[in-house]
């Protein structure tokens, strides 16, 4: 656009010039104006007096004592070689009539100044205001109405199911290190590209959401988990994201990780002990004793390379997502965290690759939430 | 084209320009002259209209001088007013032929210039071809 500040200049510059041209001819026509009052004033005073004794000039530079005589004798020059003899008040009247022709020449003038200064001043408002916008930028608000914007994201919402769309939250910048795989990621993955434009801010509410679903899933195993190993927890706000998660509608992403076969080793040997029961929630948990446990359970596998560590460290520990995975659980639709079943898919799937862990997530001994971990690392 | 004739045609050109352009010239000093001469014109116009109504404020009998050269000549009111009134016509008239002079001025100095546009392209025409004659 041409509403460049540099632009201006020049404009303001001939405004300027137009508008000092115009104040001069105001100051003339005042001038005229002041010089016919002066001369009233001395026509005014002129008859009072039969002679008047004045100091008659002299040439350039002197002056003679001398006498005014016919003080009421004038003679006016009409123009254009023109003199009328007049006496002094009709002298009056004659310059009376012409201090009215200046009158009026002067309001045009103060008109057409006038004139002048609103265009200046329009520019130079013009001018400022295309500075501003030059450094900041234009600024656009828009009033923030908190019901019309819970109005909007339910309208969006809705349509979005309507569509059958699913927009998963953001994922994190590496594949997830669980085996788990349920509907909500795989598809996740499947339309990630088409989907990522789709993305509102609705999408970080439900993601935090989601988070805390999973979160407190993995509380719960935790929970399972202190008996055995007696590590810390991690969840306190675990209550308020059990009463977040009430009442949510259906819940796009999986409930990953449930089925991790969390796969915990106790160093007290025993007889088979076998793996525990499936906790209610509906996670797997399973706690060997010994290899063989593995193997009885998962159906003659070959064990797992890293059979002598304990800790969940299954999820953790470079267990590499594959896509093929994710068709087994397709056609199971996701309602609640509840109805995530656990995952059926034999060990020797989940590929175990100690390289495989990406370069942010260190391998600690403390146990710490795979999600709070993948979480941070985003 | 040989370059002595190339040559030869350019300073033909040129002269044509160099006569087209000292007529335009002339033209925009008469065209000056002109606009002065009605400027003025207009002034007196004024000034005859001021003295015009103040004569006709002027009462029977006023006693009226006429300024020519060092002297004051008295005037009788009515043979000043139609002095006046003759000066005015006379004025407007010759305001109104110098407007269409200036017209007429204004034209001509139109086409002279388009002339002189066609003389300088085929000026730097001949130009070229000397030039290229000339390698």
């Amino acid at each position: 656009s041409q509403a460049k500040p540099e632009n201006f200049s020049r404009l303001q510059q001939e405004h300027a010039r137009a508008l000092k041209g115009s104040q001069e001819t105001i100051k003339k026509w005042e001038q005229f104006k002041y010089d016919y009052e002066v001369l009233q004033a001395r026509l005014h005073t002129l008859p009072d007096k039969l002679t008047h004794d004045i100091m008659v000039p002299f040439g350039q530079f002197g002056f003679m004592r001398g006498h005014l005589y016919h003080t009421n004798e004038v003679m006016v020059l009409l123009g254009d070689n023109w003199f009328a003899q007049r006496t002094a008040k009709q002298a009056v009247e004659i310059a009376e009539h012409r201090k009215k022709y200046v009158c009026e020449m002067l309001e045009k003038e103060k008109k057409v100044m006038e004139d002048l200064q609103a265009r200046s001043s329009f520019v130079s408002e013009l001018s400022a205001a295309a500075l501003q916008v030059a450094r900041d930028g234009f600024e656009i608000r828009e009033e923030y109405d908190a019901e019309e914007e819970a109005r909007r994201k339910e309208s969006k919402r809705r349509e979005r199911e309507r569509r059958g769309i699913v927009v998963p939250p953001p994922r994190p910048a590496f594949p997830r290190q669980t085996g788990v795989l349920s509907k909500g990621q795989g598809e996740e993955r499947k339309r990630e590209e088409g989907e990522e434009r789709e993305m509102k801010e609705g999408e970080n509410q439900r993601e935090m959401e989601l988070w805390a679903a999973l979160e407190k899933k993995e509380a719960e195993e935790e929970e399972k988990r202190e008996e055995g190993e007696k590590e810390e927890e991690e969840e306190g706000g675990k209550e308020e994201e059990e009463k977040e998660l009430k009442g949510r509608g259906s819940v796009e992403r999986g409930k990953t990780h449930q089925a991790v076969a969390t796969i915990t080793f106790s160093h007290t040997a025993g007889p088979d002990t076998g793996p525990s029961d499936v906790s209610t929630s509906g996670v797997e948990e399973l706690v060997y004793s010994t290899p063989g446990d593995i193997a009885r359970c998962h159906g003659g596998v070959a064990p797992p390379r890293e059979t002598g560590e304990g800790e969940e460290g299954g999820g953790k520990r470079g267990v590499r997502w594959d896509p093929n995975l994710v068709r087994h659980q397709q056609e199971k639709s996701v309602a609640t965290p509840a109805d995530v079943e656990p995952l059926q898919v034999p060990i020797s799937q989940l590929v175990r690759e100690k390289d495989s862990l990406p370069p942010n997530q260190q391998v600690s001994s403390r146990k710490v939430s795979k999600f709070k971990l993948s979480r941070s690392s985003n | 084209m040989s370059n002595k004739a190339a040559v030869q045609a350019l300073q033909a050109k040129e002269k044509v320009m160099q006569d087209e352009i000292e007529r335009f010239k002339k033209l925009q000093k008469e065209l000056q002259k002109f606009t002065a001469s009605r400027m003025q014109l207009d002034t007196q116009v004024n000034e005859n209209k001021t003295v015009k109504e103040e004569l006709d404020r002027l009462e029977e009998g006023a006693v009226l001088y006429k300024l020519v050269g060092p002297v004051l000549v008295k005037q009788e009111l009515s043979e000043a007013k139609l002095t006046v009134e003759k000066r005015l016509t006379y004025i407007t008239k010759e305001s109104e032929r110098y407007a269409d002079m200036i017209k007429e001025t204004q034209r001509t100095i139109e086409q002279g210039t388009e002339k002189l546009g066609r003389l300088q392209q085929d000026y730097q025409q001949a130009l070229m071809k000397v030039s290229s004659a000339g390698r």
